[in-house]
């Protein structure tokens, strides 16, 4: 027979049985035997990491030595040039997402909740502990998080680890504290008041992250201000999004202005205990006002 | 406020826009200071999480990240762009200094030739070769498009076939399938890319 179609080799590579025409080649195709191999160590690789190792920044220190050791001035190693953006489409190196032709979102649909609720808690769970914004000392005009700190969790359920839970009982309570908050806010509060606030981290842009913060105005009408760097280059525009927990059920709120950020009106009914994730997608001018399947940033509203 | 992320809110008033990793390679091979302090910003926590993993040692992961951020530099004349990624080079660099460590440490071992000495230093049950694919795949995982990664990580950690994930997502199974090979070749192609071998 032919070689085995590449859907196929990904399928054995995580543990599902071939077809047996494709288990009979495999046997014999030292081809697909190489290709199976090297796909069975990214999943073996996949399947054995845990949060431990997403890369952390090392403590200041070690800045502190290699700066003294290469004995660079502050002044020397001052401000980074005005970087340009990067030209290519949503992935910082451009590697998959332009080829994704049918970026079907997960979106809010028929689909019973509770199935996949869990698929995507841990990514906003709580940052790991111990250094995570280590940043070059004095040389650093600006504290942006390094690369690959963001705090997303790798592993779920089954062989969940001991970070897993805690991140899950963090996420559980802070979406608690929205619910209290707002319950707290919810009578006449003289003056605007900010009531959540969310750390945005990066989905599909490495390099992306923001904030977002819940305002509520004495008449009562709440606003979210959310501020997103890193950006992609695009051709189309960034969408800001409440979505439940599951991702599954979307508002579109507004757009980010050029710089951006944008200040959002919350719509009044807008249960912000089952909304309670801000998310920012890249939109094509396509005229389909559905979520684009491509987030920048994301993260959970918590008081 | 038990929200624990005021740096980010503070680093994001400026919204300062990134550097490609091209052009942090670029300023690195031109000897630029700043280009420097990019590449540790960015590589940083892969450099130092890769020697964390490898050698299960704090201490001994700071020199190594140290070492291979001089060594870099020092030797950045013989970086060439066009033999690779910077981070992959800065990988290989890293192999080598996490090998050094090692070998270095089972020479003190059998010098103190102590029992408890080495048994404090075994090694880890996996080896440096595994953590550095561990690494390198959490990070890229991390990365990838939705809703690939959502997709993956569903095949990956909730033990669930494709037809399964299928069924729970509402996709169809084609799309699904070829969201997780591409996603599956994309994390390889990182471990090809920056595993910079030894």
């Amino acid at each position: 027979m032919e070689h085995c179609d590449a859907d196929v080799l990904a399928l054995v590579a995580l543990g599902e049985p071939a077809p047996a025409p494709d288990a009979d080649h495999l046997a014999h195709c030292p081809l697909c035997s190489e290709e199976l191999e090297s796909l069975t160590r990214v999943v073996g690789a996949a399947r054995t990491a845990t949060d431990e190792d997403l890369p952390a920044a090392p403590p200041d220190r070690v800045w502190a030595a290699i700066a003294g050791e290469l004995r660079l001035q502050d002044s020397g190693a001052g401000t980074p040039p005005p970087p340009a953006r990067p030209t290519g489409p949503v992935g910082s190196d451009g590697a998959a997402a332009p080829a994704l032709p049918d970026p079907a979102p997960v979106r809010p649909g028929p689909v019973n909740g509770s199935a996949a609720r869990s698929p995507e808690h841990l990514r906003n769970g709580a940052p790991p502990a111990g250094p995570g914004g280590a940043v070059p000392n004095g040389v650093t005009p600006h504290g942006v998080m390094p690369h690959g700190a963001a705090p997303l969790g790798v592993r779920r359920r089954r062989r969940m680890p001991r970070w897993a839970l805690a991140a899950c009982a963090a996420l559980l309570g802070a979406v608690a504290g929205v619910g209290a908050t707002l319950a707290a806010t919810g009578g006449e509060t003289p003056g605007t008041q900010v009531t959540a606030k969310a750390s945005l981290q990066p989905v599909a842009v490495a390099r992306a992250d923001g904030t977002a913060q819940l305002d509520r105005v004495p008449a009562g009408s709440r606003s979210l201000e959310v501020s997103v760097k890193g950006l992609p280059a695009t051709s189309g525009y960034f969408e800001v999004w409440l979505m439940d927990p599951s991702h599954r059920k979307l508002i579109a709120i507004g757009t980010l202005g050029p710089d951006g950020s944008a200040r959002l009106t919350v719509p009044d009914n807008v249960d912000l205990h089952e909304y309670s994730v801000v998310d920012v997608s890249v939109q094509p001018y396509n005229g389909s006002p559905a979520h684009s399947g491509d987030s920048v940033v994301r993260g959970p509203l918590s008081s | 406020m038990t929200w624990g992320a005021t740096g980010v809110l503070s680093a994001s008033v400026a919204g300062v826009p990134t550097l490609t990793d091209e052009e942090i390679a670029a300023g690195f091979a031109r000897g630029e200071d700043s280009a420097l302090v990019e590449a540790y910003r960015r590589w940083g926590p892969l450099v130092h999480t890769l020697a964390v993993r490898s050698l299960g040692d704090p201490a001994e992961a700071e020199d190594v990240t140290q070492t291979v951020f001089v060594s870099a530099w020092r030797g950045r004349g013989t970086y060439s762009a066009a033999s690779g990624t910077l981070a992959g080079w800065l990988v290989g660099i890293t192999r080598h200094k996490i090998a050094d460590a090692l070998a270095a440490r089972s020479r003190r071992d059998r010098s103190v030739a102590s029992a408890t000495e080495a048994a404090a230093h075994a090694p880890g049950p996996v080896s440096p070769e595994a953590a550095v694919d561990r690494v390198l795949v959490a990070d890229e995982l991390t990365t990838l498009p939705e809703p690939q990664q959502q997709l993956l990580r569903m095949a990956f950690y909730d033990d669930l076939t494709q037809a399964q994930i299928a069924q729970r997502t509402g996709l169809p199974l084609g799309t699904v399938k070829s969201h997780i090979r591409r996603g599956l070749q994309r994390l390889r192609r990182r471990l090809e890319v920056d595993g910079g071998a030894l």
